[in-house]
């Protein structure tokens, strides 16, 4: 999650690192990047427990530069469980720009000599992140129809980014990924009829197995692109990045928490399913099966749904801060989201 | 407790206060938590008063469902898990179907009074609220 003013840190608070001393490694970094620069200012945009978001400004003979560092200070040792590392992560991005998905370019990968933990800096890319603005601000106005069908045409472009130009990846075809989930629930412990409910629904809907996976975003919702006045303007957050089904990351979109509230615009909240899915088979993508396009809608609020439960057991273990427990009491919104999708008809999006 | 102000009207003063006095006077990230603690209080204070009422409906629907008068909640809670996860139920049942949205739109009606799913659930010519 990002915030309107990108500043928002993970509750899990880090040993203060000596601010100089990190401001001077990462000038260091910035004149092997721009030769000559100077560091004007550093600041942290946003992060989790284990990686942070740097925005580093810097004076240079042409003019202003700006990256993003993204980082984590200690290696990839508190990544989340599912997440690729940076290394990869990086590599994916990398492949996906070369084949035409916007991206943020990678500019370089930060080495032990840099001192700066795992990770890699990224040119910066302008615009919002933030829901709220991209719904309501004028300056989106005229872009906001078109949305729906360009988050469509990135997925396919996704789709299409050859297995062998990606790093070594995880392979999650849907039963693969249904029975993770099945496990992740048995392990939490707790008796959820409505999650009970949504398994049986999603086995007795699982789509036939694609003939051949594809490279996976994971994690394509608003949030996590990049809007400016012409549209997507960068897919940032490629840290689950797999391999599977492309109609995965279409249904994941269509969650309905990732509405944020406007519930009858199904694809993200920016437009309809026929736009999406216009988008998608237009940019090249494969025939979207409408059937699995519910499966995989389910399947990702059932996916939220456990991580809200997740973190409700985090707080009870020790995790104590407001954030996780409110995050906790979400999962009664999954549940009625479960019911409104498990009751429409098959293959149609409520 | 007979003494006045109950538990829900001090937990909205206290949410108040946060919102809208404190949270306008601090920047990011204070001003963030800050509020997403006004909202949490929110929960508790609603989840005292409406709470009672909603576990009282679901156990009488559970026990209807079930057949069983003297089970707890919990209990039963984990014997519809496992009826539905065995087979036991089918997924369309009627009253199976109903008693789960009745229960997640009360639990949502604590948790989130204004999320945008609840509309989908009320009658047509209910109008906006």
């Amino acid at each position: 999650m990002r915030s309107g003013d990108g500043v928002k840190p993970g509750d899990a608070a880090r040993p203060a690192e000596d601010a100089d001393a990190l401001r001077a490694l990462v000038e260091r970094l910035l004149q092997q990047i721009v030769p000559g620069a100077q560091l004007s200012s550093l600041n942290r945009l946003s992060g989790g427990a284990s990686q942070e978001s740097w925005l580093i400004e810097g004076e240079a003979k042409g003019g202003l530069v700006e990256f993003v560092l993204r980082r984590a200070p200690g290696g990839d040792g508190e990544k989340r469980s599912d997440a690729i590392g940076l290394q990869a992560e990086a590599e994916v991005i990398r492949a996906a720009q070369a084949h035409h998905v916007p991206v943020p370019e990678v500019m370089t990968m930060l080495t032990a000599q840099d001192g700066l933990g795992t990770g890699f800096v990224m040119r910066r890319v302008h615009g919002e992140t933030v829901a709220r603005k991209i719904f309501r601000d004028n300056r989106f106005a005229s872009v906001r129809p078109l949305l729906a069908g360009q988050c469509g045409a990135a997925l396919a472009k996704i789709s299409r980014v050859p297995i062998d130009a990606c790093p070594q990846l995880p392979s999650w075809p849907a039963r693969k990924r249904l029975e993770d989930c099945r496990a992740v629930h048995i392990s939490q412990g707790l008796h959820r009829p409505v999650f009970e409910y949504a398994f049986r629904w999603l086995y007795d809907h699982l789509p036939a197995e694609d003939e051949e996976v594809k490279l996976v975003h994971g994690d394509f919702r608003n949030g996590n692109l990049i809007i400016d006045e012409n549209g997507i303007a960068a897919v940032l957050d490629w840290e689950i990045a797999h391999f599977g089904s492309p109609v995965e990351d279409l249904g994941w979109l269509c969650v309905p928490s990732w509405r944020f509230g406007r519930i009858d615009d199904v694809a993200g909240g920016f437009g309809s399913v026929e736009q999406l899915i216009e988008g998608f088979e237009t940019a090249g993508g494969s025939r979207v099966d409408r059937h699995a396009l519910h499966f995989w809608t389910v399947l990702g609020t059932l996916m939220w749904g456990l991580v809200c439960v997740r973190t409700a057991l985090e707080f009870r273990a020790g995790r104590f801060a407001v954030e996780p427990a409110v995050i906790g009491r979400r999962t009664s919104e999954v549940e009625l989201d479960l019911m409104m999708l498990t009751g429409a008809r098959e293959g149609e999006l409520l | 407790m007979r003494t006045i102000p109950g538990a829900p009207e001090i937990l909205r003063v206290v949410a108040h206060y946060l919102r809208d006095n404190l949270a306008p006077q601090l920047s990011m990230p204070d001003k963030f938590y800050t509020l997403v603690a006004a909202n949490a209080i929110d929960i508790a204070s609603r989840e005292i008063e409406q709470g009672g009422v909603a576990d009282a409906a679901a156990l009488s629907r559970l026990q209807a469902l079930l057949g069983d008068g003297d089970a707890s909640l919990e209990d039963l809670d984990a014997r519809l898990a496992q009826a539905i996860a065995s087979g036991d139920i089918a997924l369309d049942d009627p009253a199976l179907r109903d008693h789960l949205v009745q229960a997640a739109l009360d639990e949502v009606a604590i948790d989130q009074p204004r999320y945008a799913t609840i509309a989908r659930f009320r009658p047509r010519d209910d109008g906006d609220d």
